[in-house]
């Protein structure tokens, strides 16, 4: 047998054994294979490396221990979970800036914020600019005694002082010298409503006036020299 | 995959397309039941093509994710068990490409055919002279010894073992896997159990020679080596 016979020989061996011949052509291969002691020994041989090589790996995994699997598991879940999470994430539509500022309002925050703008909108708007009082209110008060800044009368019905105190609500912008607040003008004896009250480790009193023109009110904030106990604390 | 599940839960019995079924409807504990039923014979596949534990429990895991994601793709024309061997084969070979082993070197066909004198006998004779690989006495030697030939293999020896010896995918499989054509897939085959052969038989016959004076008086007949093996 020359040597390409011998070679096509033993390839069809191997599309035998795997299988791999048409019906044909296995039948022939099968009576060469009968004639052929040499060519049967190879054909054990080819049946024993399979085995030999199926039970080495089957025996690879057999040894394995149960929980790598396990492990295998646990990391598969949490690859599912966060295919889902990221699944829902896209499947929900973009929000548009309108539909965020309307979620927004909605909010109680929103509303706190909106009437805290508001009253100061109020405020600035009956005091005027600047740090104190309208120019109204300062021309209605013209003729009222200027404040002393420094006052620390303890006396609920005298003109309390307009103390540069960073917790003057009418103040609407950054807290001027004390001399400043001496535009303010002072509540009329017997006019006032006088509170002494805490705040933010200081104490103080509240006093507040109706202004000449209707309902208007405005607020001192007077901070004492030292903390006094008071009726209530901010 | 379909969300919606089934009413009735799928025994632990059911065969594997209804467990496939379920698993399509979503069916999250039939999907695990089935791939439970071949998790350990994925590792070994893939421990036979990558020759590292981690890794082929890498594969495992891969394995678990792809085909869940193309479950809904396998209609049933091959066995579920077929359908999953194909993606193991395919998550390996990608595997061992990421790699970049060298071991490739002898992998042209033509050296192996360029007027080599090699005779097609196995060296030392026929394998099967050295035992039953059912013995208990001699598996663990002669397992011990297919894992060191599988070690020297190349990676696409290794592979084309692996694909037919294991998983037992036809040469048009193996040549899909392995982007080739298919005489390349029988060349490459023969040439990988000629090799494989040829390091078991150095192997197992080198650990079958008592004494240089029993092999003398034999004459160093293999067959007549084998007999004095317990």
């Amino acid at each position: 047998m020359n040597r390409s016979s011998q070679e096509q020989l033993e390839h069809d061996l191997h599309a035998y054994f795997d299988g791999e011949l048409d019906d044909a052509t296995a039948t022939q291969f099968e009576s060469e294979l009968a004639e052929h002691p040499a060519l049967k020994a190879r054909f054990e041989d080819l049946q024993f490396l399979r085995s030999v090589v199926g039970k080495t790996l089957e025996s690879a995994g057999e040894q394995v221990d149960a929980a790598r699997f396990e492990q295998a598991w646990d990391a598969f879940d949490a690859h599912l979970d966060r295919e889902a999470r990221l699944k829902h994430a896209v499947a929900e539509p973009p929000v548009s800036i309108w539909g965020r500022v309307s979620a927004f309002i909605k909010t109680p925050v929103a509303w706190g914020v909106g009437g805290a703008a508001a009253a100061a909108a109020v405020v600035f708007l009956v005091v005027g600019p600047g740090a104190g009082p309208s120019n109204t209110q300062m021309a209605d008060a013209s003729d009222q005694p200027a404040p002393n800044a420094k006052a620390d009368e303890p006396e609920a019905d005298a003109a309390p002082s307009l103390a540069p105190s960073p917790t003057h609500v009418a103040d609407a912008e950054s807290p001027k010298a004390p001399d400043a607040m001496t535009e303010f003008p002072l509540p009329e004896a017997n006019n006032a409503d006088v509170e002494i009250v805490d705040f933010a480790g200081h104490s103080g009193r509240i006093s507040h006036i109706d202004g000449k023109h209707g309902t208007t009110t405005v607020i001192w904030v007077q901070e004492d020299d030292e903390s006094v106990d008071s009726e209530r604390s901010l | 995959m379909a969300s919606k599940r089934q009413d009735l839960p799928v025994p632990h019995d059911a065969d594997d397309l209804a467990l496939v079924a379920a698993a399509q409807q979503g069916d999250r504990r039939a999907f695990r039941l089935l791939m439970q039923r071949y998790q350990r014979k994925v590792y070994s596949v893939a421990y036979g093509f990558l020759r590292n534990s981690e890794d082929a429990l890498d594969v495992v895991q891969e394995s678990f994710i792809k085909v869940h994601r193309y479950l809904g793709n396998f209609e049933g024309n091959s066995s579920f068990y077929t359908w999953l061997y194909r993606i193991v084969a395919n998550l390996c070979i990608d595997h061992l490409r990421r790699a970049k082993r060298h071991k490739d070197v002898e992998f042209d066909d033509g050296l192996r055919h360029d007027g080599s004198e090699e005779s097609s006998d196995v060296a030392g004779g026929s394998l099967s002279q050295y035992g039953n690989p059912g013995d208990m006495l001699r598996r663990k030697e002669i397992l011990r010894a297919v894992e060191l030939c599988l070690d020297d293999l190349s990676d696409k020896h290794r592979s084309v073992i692996v694909m037919r010896e294991l998983q037992g995918l036809s040469y048009e499989e193996m040549a899909q896997e392995m982007a080739c054509s298919k005489g390349t897939i029988m060349s490459r085959l023969f040439h990988a159990r000629r090799n494989m052969q040829k390091l078991l038989a150095d192997r197992l016959g080198a650990h079958a020679v008592p004494s240089g004076k029993d092999n003398e008086e034999n004459g160093g007949d293999p067959a007549s080596v084998a007999k004095v093996m317990p």
